[in-house]
């Protein structure tokens, strides 16, 4: 613990700061949009954006090392492909008639062809695995203040539209005869889809994002029974398996997106463990009396 | 369009003599297709105000369309649908609407007072709900009598109970037309009894329209049937024959009346 400490305070070694930081600032969006894309199920549309952004990264990518523009970052290119992709997929999941799970399944795979595609038409070697599984080298200064204004932004949103996005979810039909603009808001919580993921890729990844959106919240739907307590938990566990997940590939020397992953990932099997055997000790309790 | 006011004009003086208010509903030759064949042909329709109205028609016979029409939901190619002279666009404020509960993600995260009041959230709608809002919630529980089980799950609710909180999400918002898609769809017989006598005394108030496949209850309840099969005929429910239900179902069906077997005609010449 106290090398870990060490490192994390280290003024020559921001590195382990920066990715600690992005992980609490993260999570704020994470939980709340999180908890909205579980609870709509629309988790699948969330995964073909969330691929679909290498296609940004490769294009800023090779803008920037083609044609040295430096301002164009992958982060940048990332949140521009994000946001183009949202919009399409919103428009092909509400008017394509038929075989919509085969196309918005294909473009899964559609960005991340393109995304290669740039990359190697980009001079010199770049690995796409940083991009693809997180790398906490790729989070700077820039990037963490970019993380703050996106979470304003998130913050700012959902609080615009909370009692219509929480309509909507529930019922999208009776919404729409409420005069509730339906269209925009699917459009709204996939474009604020696509923010929240671009703002967890340098940690964990382009693949290993959906994890991290749709985690956090099966764990806290298994405690809390309301959307507004079902956000606040899921940005608390978040912060929580990020944190932990962190320090642990710290430790282990291991990369940070899959050991966060798998942190959920044990949190939740451990919550669905507990809840079975309070559910059957409850039965078992019963004929007693 | 003004031609189709007028015809909807003449369609209420017509009626004047027993309602003074004009329709509520008014379509005038409507047509309308998903694709190349017209699912609904030549439509014309009046609903006036508190009447108890049943759609009814067999599966596919564009009764889940008509609906869709009145609430603005679908275009129709040809025609006109008016909801108290409105577009129905415009005039979704006096509509409450009642879905099929089933059709609903259950795991969805919600309480019973929660699902109540999104029936109050519109276009404009600020974070929070004002107190009145919430005591509101009460009074159309109170009328769907589930006042006490305000904090419950939604999902932890019976399927009849569940159609009644819906109910009260249509009512909260005070519409002067209510319209349900297969309110008694996956519901046991006593709590079908248990909202068609909630109907029954809603339609004191308000326009009650239902859309259903069931003819069981119709004759026992509302005022007036629609048969749909493609086109539309109107009936008051005494006239209801074996007959019609035949040409409209394509088989015979024994119509059993409930209570009145005398039909009021009859009965007032007697």
């Amino acid at each position: 613990m106290g090398e870990l400490w060490k490192a994390f305070t280290d003024p020559h070694f921001p590195f382990l700061r920066y990715a600690f930081l992005s992980g609490i600032l993260a999570s704020v969006s994470f939980g709340v949009v999180g908890s909205y894309v579980v609870t709509k199920n629309m988790v699948s549309l969330v995964g073909a954006i969330s691929h679909s952004v290498l296609a940004g990264v490769g294009f800023a990518l090779f803008l920037q090392h083609r044609y040295q523009i430096g301002y164009i970052t992958p982060f940048y290119g990332a949140l521009v492909a994000g946001i183009l992709s949202a919009v399409i997929i919103s428009i092909v999941s509400k008017y394509l008639k038929g075989r919509q799970d085969a196309v918005i399944g294909a473009s899964w795979a559609v960005g991340m062809a393109m995304g290669m595609v740039f990359l190697a038409y980009t001079p010199g070697y770049i690995d796409p695995m940083s991009y693809l599984f997180g790398s906490t080298l790729l989070i700077t200064r820039t990037e963490i203040i970019n993380l703050i204004l996106l979470d304003i932004v998130i913050l700012g949103i959902v609080l615009m539209y909370y009692p219509q996005l929480w309509a909507y979810c529930f019922d999208e039909e009776f919404s729409r005869v409420r005069n509730v603009p339906v269209m925009f808001l699917h459009t709204l919580l996939l474009v604020m889809s696509a923010i929240t993921v671009v703002m967890m890729m340098p940690m964990v990844g382009i693949i290993l994002v959906l994890a991290q959106l749709s985690l956090p919240v099966l764990i806290a739907e298994q405690f809390v029974s309301r959307l507004f307590s079902l956000m606040i938990t899921s940005v608390i566990l978040s912060m929580f398996t990020s944190s932990v997940g962190l320090m642990g590939s710290y430790k282990l020397d291991l990369p940070a997106g899959p050991v966060i992953v798998l942190t959920s990932m044990c949190i939740y099997v451990i919550a669905s463990l507990l809840r079975v055997i309070k559910k059957r000790g409850i039965r078992t309790v019963k004929p007693k009396k | 369009m003004s031609e189709k006011l007028n015809s909807c004009e003449i369609s209420a003086q017509l009626q004047n003599e027993k309602l003074s208010s004009p329709p509520a509903i008014c379509i005038r030759d409507l047509y309308f297709s998903y694709q190349k064949e017209y699912i609904l042909e030549n439509v014309n329709l009046d609903i006036f105000p508190h009447k108890f109205v049943s759609i009814i028609g067999p599966n596919g016979s564009g009764k889940t369309t008509l609906l869709k029409l009145i609430l603005g939901l679908l275009q129709p190619q040809k025609g006109s649908v008016l909801i108290f002279g409105g577009k129905p666009e415009r005039e979704r404020d006096r509509i409450g609407y009642v879905p099929q509960h089933f059709q609903l993600d259950l795991s969805f995260p919600a309480t019973v007072q929660e699902v109540v009041l999104m029936g109050l959230v519109h276009k404009k709608q600020w974070f929070r709900f004002s107190s009145h809002a919430k005591k509101k919630v009460y009074e159309v529980l109170d009328i769907v009598g589930l006042g006490s089980l305000a904090k419950e799950m939604f999902r932890s609710l019976s399927g009849g109970q569940r159609q009644r909180v819906l109910i009260a999400r249509a009512l909260i918002s005070q519409p002067e037309i209510l319209l349900f898609d297969e309110p008694t769809a996956h519901v046991d017989t006593v709590a079908e009894k248990i909202l068609m006598d909630l109907l029954k005394q809603i339609s004191r108030e308000l326009t009650v329209i239902l859309v259903s496949h069931d003819l069981g209850f119709v004759s026992k309840y509302v005022d007036t049937v629609v048969c749909v099969n493609k086109t539309v005929q109107t009936h008051p429910k005494n006239a209801l024959t074996g007959a019609v239900i035949q040409e409209l179902f394509g088989s015979h069906i024994e119509l059993v009346h409930h209570g009145r077997t005398q039909p009021p005609e009859a009965h007032h010449h007697g």
